[in-house]
């Protein structure tokens, strides 16, 4: 197996962004679907394309590039990502506490959005390309936060996308 | 499982050689090798130029760190012992548990968040 990722830690979640080559598998443990840090829960293919099973062996779904899953369903389970022909680069999201799930948004290319701070934990990160947050720049994997009292208009230009992420 | 890191401390697009370290548990106790220097172009056994760059291009100069996982005894134990070889100059060092993360993580700085 080729892997190679890193992991950046932030406030109430992680972020993991990795690659495996060719039709390889990367596993993910029950300790590691278990454990803060390790859980992903957000699974955002930047290129390449990949299958995810279920611990029983069955196809959870299969993903091209651009694709994203929600997988808090495979909480404390066992699974497997198996990359496809050109192999798969992705970007996780892990909450911690890993059961402290987000709920998840994708903010399509030239659409807008305005959020406003209401006491819920809203994150927006940009998930390819570069979007804007009250005219503000946010490259690639770049994220904010929306505090309470605050309002923060997001625009999502042609090539771009966002992840919005509540909880 | 075997579960051997592999800490990447800089690489360099040029040439495609890496400044590295290998680090692994044993019984409890923590190994790190010092740092070495490999060129990626013969070592593409084990890793991904292609992955590394992108990789690195994404983190900047943040650590990568490159895990290896045993895939099955026949197919990987050459490598296992190849990277075994490596883990020479053992000492013995605190073991760095991972830090609770329970939020509010307060003081926690990281290089993605942009405050608007």
């Amino acid at each position: 197996m080729k892997l190679v990722s890193n992991l950046e830690l932030c406030k109430g979640f992680a972020v993991c962004r990795g690659h495996i080559t060719a039709n390889d598998t990367y596993i993910y443990s029950i300790d590691d679907a278990s454990t803060d840090t390790k859980f992903s829960q957000i699974f955002y293919m930047l290129e390449g394309s990949g299958t995810a099973y279920n611990e029983d062996g069955s196809v959870y779904g299969s993903s091209n590039n651009p694709g994203v899953w929600d997988l808090r369903s495979m909480h404390q389970k066992s699974y497997k990502f198996t990359a496809g022909e050109h192999g798969a680069t992705w970007l996780c999201i892990n909450p911690i506490p890993a059961n402290n799930f987000f709920d998840l948004e994708i903010l399509k290319q030239g659409s807008s959005k305005t959020i406003e701070g209401d006491g819920k934990e809203h994150i927006v990160m940009c998930g390819k390309g570069v979007i804007t947050a009250n005219d503000v720049e946010l490259k690639q994997f770049k994220y904010t936060r929306v505090l309470n009292g605050k309002t923060i208009n997001f625009n999502i230009p042609d090539g771009s996308e966002a992840i919005y992420l509540t909880r | 499982m075997e579960n051997i890191k592999t800490k990447i401390h800089s690489y360099n697009e040029e040439t495609h050689s890496l400044v590295l370290s290998f680090n692994t548990i044993v019984n409890g106790v923590y190994y790190e090798t010092p740092a070495y220097n490999y060129s990626t172009t013969p070592y593409n056994g084990y890793t991904s130029d292609y992955a590394i760059k992108e990789i690195t291009k994404a983190s900047g100069p943040n650590l990568i760190e490159l895990e290896i996982k045993k895939k099955t005894a026949a197919e990987d134990s050459v490598r296992i012992d190849e990277f075994k070889s490596m883990v020479g100059n053992e000492v013995d060092v605190d073991i760095p548990q991972p830090t609770p993360l329970n939020p509010p993580q307060e003081n926690l700085i990281d290089n993605l968040e942009v405050i608007i």
